[in-house]
């Protein structure tokens, strides 16, 4: 089921799997064919007394089935490989492209580690399942069933104990299989606690310092392990158990053909061509039941993997239409209004927001101010166009944002999010993601507005010293101060502020709100608020409670009216009364 | 490589149990197929009774029920011996991670080092089960295969053992050899590629924004187009490879026929050991089998072991060992003109500190976050190497003394408490390993942890950490207050005590600790100014100095940096802190 809809998303995958298993038939016919040539020789050379030279075409077309098996093998293999390849590569960029529509609401927090393994190890789980799994699971019943066919031709008392033990073997193999799987499961569990306890102790080991404990943790770790040594030994012992039996299976099924062979041969019943014949074919008869088994994990691993990147890949996009939208007039950027806008998360019992409506005029600043949770951050989404309303509309100069199309709109917009990511690159690099064009100048320019120049100077690469990831470390205030210079960088006619709730050192402080004074005096602002400085300075103010505008107006006639507001900067006041 | 031999060392039994049976497993395969062939060419010449047969018989039968019975034993000694060797490098790996802490080791993330850490351990499981087994068992099956084959002719066992070693050894290594560059690039590429890509899904919606996500994309397409081209290559190889290994092994047969058939017609050997002859080369190829896998394991698992050496190998910054030092005298600490930066790279964070805290008296450092307060701290811990300067404690030079036993006159509230994974209790009992139940309750009083505890439906049987019950940073905050209350030391150095607690219940928790050490040196740091009027004195830092000192009221009185701390931590007052009783009022 998860294969056809893997399958229909990538087109590939199909070529992939029709080849391997073609290749794996072939190879299948030939070790029938070489059983063949191989027992005619020996009878000829044993009963028959052949010289070499009287077996020499024989012999000479056994390499040759030799060669052949060879190249099949090579050729399933090398094919696999090519094919696979061009699976991962669709597959990603099928998910990447994918990923854009869903936007960062998709791959937000937490999220966002696990696609990220999707992408690179869950695609390349694929390989193994495509290329190995799937191929393996319609061989192990094409090739028994084409052997089978053979040796019943040759000898059908050998066919029969063959086709009696066959079946025995998915059956067992699925008996153990789901044992097997309860206690990898479990064994898995058990080595996840094993290794998140070592994971633990390793990290709180400045705790376990200070307090003068971290020796004692050496015979912790040393029983724990001891402890999982003998769980795992346990539940190992009945997995071997039942492969010991699964072997026994099929090396007995291979002792009683050759028994009964055998005894039937001195009876004169069968000729020792088909004797030997079915005897070279008993082992290559379960072999590829066999090596069903060794990839049953690469299976699993598989299976979960392609259904994460279904389960992706037919998640609906919350924008549309978005790309198709192209400009039909000139839009000149005048007033942004939120007509009664709604919006419910996907699966949210609760909509997020409720009828808001506002306008922020052209060279104004409007704040946003309200509790974690009152939607805020719902509202920059909407508007950067991440997600679109499910109810209501945004306008842009009475032109419906779902009818502007989204590359352009964006280009407008400088944003300072909350928390800036820094991409792991040179600090110049991370500066012109907002102006790719923008030359040194510029760019320093722009830093030196954000107050940013100074600190970054002090790193002995300067503009070129790496951050991210794996670069150096920043403070929360250069960060801002970095991504305040990327807002100045960017041209734009619009700027949205997140601003951080966290206490940022004094100097960002000054910083931020010297450059927010600078930048509205030729932009569009609009805030989400956490400071009081920058609120009084609003022209505007929406008070947000639980996805609703309680309260909007000046500052000075907000707190003239009773209300949330009124509470908020009251219950402000009374505090640093209380401390003076 | 022979260090890690050194693990196997103490289980000499097991290795040898584990070999043995290994390679009567593959022996017995040999053995059931040449037996087999052996009766039916017997049979075909149709003896007179069944009895002549009876001895192929039983062979054929034993060995058919043997092989599986040795490779279970073999199975089971393998994976014991394994996990015996895991039990010991684990330990290895933590007696010398732990002097490293927290120095050594925080300089890159602790979560993603140590998890590093625990996969190349579990990974050297391979390093037994797929190299070291496979590879014995291998060398004894030559000399069985020789053995048998050598019977017939001399001739025929030379080639067989010539072709095993070059289908088990000469192919594999080449191919690992071959391939080894690609591999290696591979593994860089697909680093390199996911790091891309999880900056990607982090810094989406920045992407988004400036446009920048398609060029992103296009760098991870010409990435993916690298590692293709290196998949490729390596799955021609291992296609290259295969076949080869398809066209010895058979091919090893058809030699043996060839050596034989003329020895046959000559009457050299009897005809019916050419049916042995032909399963026996085929037979034996199965040690060879798992030595391709054994090649790459071997690289891989080398490696592996290089970063956890690597990791565990740097010797400690500090030197931990000195002179003792007892936790029942009264100490007084004096830093005097000290200087600090945590890399060679990176500014100096201390520049010229100087404090005093004399035994019994109660003292803060106050100033803005990144001044180096903490700082402090851990250089009086001993985790970090102090450069220039001096700390004096007790009259004697900080870095002269034993590290573990200075540890012991300290009870410390850290800035970022580490919950482990465990019930609350056991966090608490991290502490101290004897605690009398009038020095719980009392700890529990004062950091209000009770308050936690009585939420909890297991109260202090609660799992806390990542599988258990998440604490909130305040529920965390006290229970790093409780823990530090419950260690009998001579002085208390408390970082951000109140950090994540609302300003009522700081005041408290804070008035509660004063009391309880009263008589006992107390060092508070912290950046918000709740409760220091009960301070003997107050240290004002700034860029990696004190600038003022003195009582609350004289550095209110002053008027300097104190003062507009003060003033500003109410101004700056954020929003969001004091929302929750604003809104109660609005629905009342």
């Amino acid at each position: 089921m998860m294969d056809r809809k893997l399958f229909s998303h990538i087109r590939s995958a199909r070529v992939l799997l029709i080849l391997t298993v073609g290749l794996g038939l072939t190879g299948g016919f030939l070790a029938v064919a070489q059983a063949q040539f191989l027992a005619r020789i020996v009878t000829q050379v044993f009963l028959r007394h052949a010289s070499l030279v009287l077996v020499y075409p024989a012999l000479l077309t056994l390499l040759g089935i030799i060669g052949l098996r060879a190249l099949a093998a090579f050729g399933s293999e090398a094919a696999a490989g090519q094919v696979a390849a061009k699976v991962k590569m669709d597959v990603r960029e099928r998910l990447l492209s994918h990923l854009a529509k869903l936007g960062p609401t998709y791959a937000k927090g937490e999220q966002s580690g696990e696609i990220a393994l999707t992408i690179v190890d869950g695609v390349e789980a694929l390989e193994p399942y495509l290329a190995r799994y799937l191929p393996q699971v319609a061989l192990s019943a094409f090739v028994p069933l084409t052997i089978l066919a053979f040796v019943f031709w040759n000898d059908p008392l050998s066919g029969v104990i063959l086709a009696v033990t066959a079946p025995l073997i998915p059956f067992f193999m699925i008996l153990i299989g789901k044992g097997a799987q309860v206690i990898s499961d479990r064994q898995w569990k058990a080595l996840s606690l094993l290794s998140a306890h070592f994971v633990d102790v390793v990290q709180g080991l400045t705790t376990l310092k200070i307090f003068n404990r971290s020796r004692d943790q050496i015979e912790v770790i040393a029983r724990i392990s001891d402890d999982y040594r003998k769980a795992t030994m346990a539940s190992l012992r009945i997995a071997f158990l039942s492969a010991l039996v699964l072997e026994l299976l099929t090396t007995l099924s291979t002792a009683i053909v050759a028994v009964t062979i055998g005894l039937r041969l001195i009876a004169g019943d069968l000729p020792f061509s088909n004797a030997f014949f079915v005897l070279l074919l008993a082992p290559e008869f379960y072999l590829p039941i066999r090596l069903l088994g060794t990839q049953y994990h690469v299976g699993r691993d598989g299976v979960t993997a392609a259904k994460r990147i279904v389960e992706i890949l037919e998640t609906e996009p919350a924008v549309k239409g978005s790309s198709t939208a192209t400009l039909r007039k000139p839009i000149t950027l005048g007033r942004i209004a939120f007509e009664h806008v709604g919006y419910t998360y996907a699966n949210a019992p609760q909509p997020t927001l409720r009828d808001i409506s506002f306008q922020a005029e052209p060279m104004q600043m409007l704040a946003i101010v309200g509790a974690s949770g009152a939607g805020k951050s719902t509202i920059a989404d909407l508007l950067l166009g991440f997600i679109q309303p499910t109810v209501g509309r945004i306008s842009i100069d009475d032109v419906d944002l779902r009818d502007v199309p989204l590359g352009w709109w964006r280009e407008q917009v400088a944003w300072l999010p909350q928390q800036p990511h820094l991409f792991y690159g040179t600090i110049a690099d991370n500066l012109r993601m907002a102006n790719p064009a923008c030359s040194d100048l510029e760019m320093i320019a722009a830093a030196k507005k954000a107050g940013a120049d100074e600190f970054i100077r002090t790193f002995a690469d300067g503009y070129q010293t790496f951050v991210g990831e794996r670069g150096a470390r920043l403070s929360g205030g250069q960060l801002q101060r970095i991504a305040l210079a990327r807002a100045f960088l960017k041209e734009s006619e619009i700027l949205l502020l997140d601003e951080p709730t966290s206490a940022l050192d004094a100097e960002t402080e000054w910083v931020i709100q010297g450059a927010l004074r600078q930048l509205r005096q030729n932009r569009t602002v609009i805030v989400i608020a956490h400071r009081i400085h920058t609120i009084e300075r609003a022209d505007h103010i929406l008070v947000m409670h639980e996805g609703t505008i309680q309260q909007a107006g000046k500052h000075r006639e907000l707190l003239r009216e009773p209300g949330l507001y009124r509470e908020l900067v009251l219950a402000y006041s009374k505090t640093a009364g209380e401390g003076a | 490589m022979r260090t890690l031999l050194r693990f196997l060392r103490p289980y000499g039994w097991l290795v040898a149990l584990s070999i043995v049976s290994g390679f009567f497993a593959v022996g017995a395969n040999i053995g059931l197929m040449a037996t087999s062939g052996y009766l039916i060419a017997r049979a075909a010449l149709r003896p007179e009774t069944v009895l002549l047969l009876w001895v192929p018989i039983v062979g054929v039968r034993f060995f058919g029920i043997s092989r599986a019975v040795f490779r279970y034993i073999e199975r089971l000694a393998s994976h014991d011996l394994t996990f015996r060797m895991l039990a010991r490098i684990r330990v290895y790996a933590y007696e010398r991670l732990e002097p490293l802490a927290p120095a050594n080791l925080l300089a890159r993330r602790t979560g993603d080092v140590v998890s590093a850490l625990v996969a190349d351990v579990d990974f050297l499981q391979n390093f037994f089960l797929r190299i070291v087994s496979p590879v014995i068992v291998f060398i004894l099956a030559l000399g069985l295969s020789y053995l048998i084959d050598a019977q017939f002719s001399v001739l025929l066992g030379v080639s067989l053992v010539i072709s095993l070693l070059v289908a088990g050894a000469v192919v594999p290594g080449l191919t690992f050899w071959l391939g080894k560059k690609s591999g290696e690039e591979l593994v860089t590429l697909r680093s390199e590629y996911y790091a891309i890509v999880l900056d990607l899904m982090k810094g989406m919606a920045e992407l988004l924004a400036f446009g920048q996500y398609e060029a992103l994309v296009a760098r991870l397409t010409a990435l993916q187009r690298k590692i293709s081209r290196r998949q490729r290559f390596m799955s021609r190889l291992n296609g290259v490879s295969t076949g080869v290994l398809v066209l010895i092994n058979h091919g090893a047969m058809w030699i043996s026929l060839v050596i034989a058939i003329p020895l046959v017609a000559t009457s050299k050997i009897p005809g019916y050991d050419l049916a042995v002859i032909a399963l026996t080369a085929l037979a034996s190829f199965e040690a060879a089998s798992s030595l391709p896998q054994a090649y790459q394991y071997l690289g891989q698992t080398l490696q592996a072991f290089k970063r956890v050496k690597e990791l565990v190998g740097p010797d400690s910054l500090i030197a931990e060992s000195g002179e003792p030092i007892g936790n029942d005298q009264a100490h007084d600490l004096v830093i005097r003109d000290l200087y600090f930066r945590y890399r060679q790279d990176e500014p100096d964070i201390l520049k010229g500190l100087d404090l005093t805290l004399p035994f019994g008296k109660h003292v803060a450092i106050v100033g803005e976050s990144g001044v180096g307060k903490s700082t402090i701290l851990q250089l009086l811990l001993r985790f970090w190497e102090y450069d220039r300067g001096s700390i004096v404690f007790d009259g004697k030079e900080l870095r002269e003394l034993d590290a573990s036993s200075l540890r012991a006159c300290f009870a410390v509230v850290e800035q970022a408490p580490h919950i482990f994974q465990a019930t609350l209790a056991d966090n608490l009992r991290v502490a101290s390993r004897k605690i009398s139940q009038e020095r719980w309750q009392q700890a529990m009083k004062i950091s209000k942890f009770d308050t936690v505890l009585a939420q909890m439906v297991d109260g202090e049987q609660t799992l806390a950490g990542e599988w258990g019950t998440r604490l909130s940073g305040g529920e965390a905050q006290r229970l790093a207050i409780a823990r530090a209350l419950l260690v009998d030391a001579p002085i208390y150095l408390l970082d951000e005590p109140t950090r994540g607690l609302d300003s009522v219940t700081a005041r408290q928790v804070l008035q509660g600790i004063e009391e309880v050490t009263r008589g006992r040196s107390l060092l508070l740091i912290t950046h918000r100014l709740t409760g220091l009027e009960m301070m003997d004195e107050i240290f004002v830092m700034h860029d990696g100095k004190v600038v003022e000192r003195g009582t609350h009221q004289q550095l209110l009185e002053i008027g300097g940096r104190y003062r507009s701390l003060y003033d500003r931590q109410y101004v700056e007052q954020q929003l969001d802190c004091i929302q929750p009783s604003a809104g109660a009022a609005v629905h009342s």
